[in-house]
């Protein structure tokens, strides 16, 4: 995290809509929400973290365009 | 309590000549043992009915199943080929999918997300390597995929061979596709709303047993009688595979717009119509303008259920609202059947707990349909 009130709040509201849709089989909403995430961690670590869901949930909603753009992105993070 | 030697002994009076033969041996009818050896050697080392194409009709569509405590998932891949695998994840052997749905683009392990293709290929093992890191040289995902199961698909019905060692299934299948050639390449479409099923309390033998022979009808169903008399059928036999019933005279119900019948059929079909028992586990009836087909779920020694699906030879006619009340009457007309079915199936169940029972003696004439049937699952445990 980097430590800004604005991005503990967008952190903090992101794991609410997170646990809001775990189990509602809304995969493209949750890819979206885990992007999101991804893109608010420096960590290297946490990054992948979230783009591995991301990519996980992509790959159920069959969104091809977005499970690429995962796989490449997870490739130049060390996660694929 | 099955006894093995007594067992052979019973069967081998089982495979005399249909004048001579005593029925099959009450202990197979009520005891868990002769369940637990059918498992092995009816429904694992040969081809037994799984459930219906229409379980999984859609790319993506999947479909537990379960044979007596196989965990089994029908999935429709993206080229519309129906495939059969263990419903079970490679990783901690957890169920994948608990209920009928569509998966969407992979098959995802409710547990720790491991994802599978629809052909069954590994797709993704997140943080498998450590969080965020999604491979490890330890696991090949070439060599862990879903575990397929034989199969294949006839008329519909799902057939799968748990053990890999039956004949391949065209093989197998041949007689049937032969007797029935006029219907068997025809499309078919399901009846999304005429399905039903009934829980039994019998052995899913019996079943089988009740619906090849003619015999009973007219003390059974007189309002088939009504129309189709004893001596309107023929027997069905075909020894290792099937058996059944026909008659000569069907009528389609005139109460309402007919049914469309399948293009150009032989004249023979305009009355004719059979019934047949394809071992194990499926009961089918085919007409000139419908077929049904009863897979049965042997749950328990003493509890089967029927499940009875309807399809018609136009999409319109199976699933058009033109044609609903037709369909209602028609599903409704063939439930009355079964049902009457059901005191005599559960009444053969109640009577082999008789300790002077001795498997019971066959109309030489009347009940050789019952006796190819008795005569095939005798040779398959003996």
């Amino acid at each position: 995290m980097t430590g800004s009130h604005a991005d503990l709040a967008e952190a903090a509201s992101l794991d609410a809509e997170l646990r809001r849709l775990h189990g509602s089989g809304d995969a493209r909403a949750l890819t979206t929400l885990h992007l999101q995430a991804a893109a608010l961690m420096p960590a290297p670590g946490a990054r992948r973290f979230h783009l591995t869901h991301a990519w996980v949930y992509a790959l159920v909603a069959g969104d091809s365009e977005r499970v690429d753009h995962l796989e490449r992105e997870l490739r130049a993070a060390g996660g694929l | 309590m099955l006894e093995l030697g007594t067992l052979a002994r019973e069967l081998a009076a089982v495979t005399r000549p249909v004048g001579e033969a005593r029925g099959l041996p009450s202990a197979l009818y009520t005891d868990a043992a002769a369940l637990e050896l059918e498992r092995k050697r009816v429904f694992s080392d040969g081809w037994a009915c799984i459930g219906l194409g229409s379980d999984a009709p859609a790319p993506g569509d999947v479909c537990p199943v379960d044979l007596l405590g196989m965990p089994l998932l029908l999935v429709r891949d993206k080229t519309g080929t129906l495939r059969v695998f263990e419903n079970v994840c490679r990783h901690r052997g957890m169920i994948l999918v608990a209920q009928k749905r569509n998966v969407g683009g992979v098959i995802r392990c409710p547990y720790h997300s491991w994802c599978y293709s629809h052909n069954g290929q590994l797709r993704a093992t997140p943080h498998v390597g450590g969080p965020g890191i999604n491979v490890h040289d330890s696991i090949a995902p070439q060599d862990t995929g879903l575990t397929p199961v034989r199969s294949g698909v006839f008329m519909d019905m799902v057939f799968v061979n748990i053990s890999g060692t039956a004949p391949d299934f065209d093989t197998w299948i041949a007689p049937l596709r032969t007797r029935w050639a006029d219907f068997a390449d025809r499309p078919l479409h399901h009846a999304a709303g005429s399905g039903f099923s009934l829980d039994v309390a019998c052995n899913w033998k019996l079943a089988i047993e009740n619906y090849c022979e003619s015999y009973h009808l007219p003390w059974v169903h007189p309002g088939l009688n009504s129309y189709s008399r004893l001596e309107d059928h023929y027997h069905i036999e075909h020894p290792g595979a099937f058996s059944g019933q026909g008659t000569r005279v069907y009528a389609p119900a005139q109460d309402g717009t007919p049914f469309p019948d399948f293009p150009d059929l032989p004249k023979v079909w305009d009355r004719q119509a059979e019934y047949v028992a394809l071992y194990p586990n499926v009961m089918v009836g085919i007409h000139r303008d419908h077929m049904f087909a009863i897979h049965l779920d042997p749950l328990a020694p003493d509890r089967t259920v029927e499940r009875v699906e309807i399809y018609y030879t136009t999409p319109e006619a199976a699933n058009g609202p033109d044609m609903t009340t037709e369909r209602t009457a028609n599903a409704a007309r063939w439930k009355e059947v079964f049902v009457e079915d059901i005191f005599v199936v559960e009444g053969m169940q109640r009577g082999r707990r008789a300790p002077g029972f001795d498997g019971g003696r066959f109309s030489a004439v009347m009940d050789s349909p019952t006796h190819c049937f008795h005569d095939w699952l005798a040779r398959r445990l003996g």
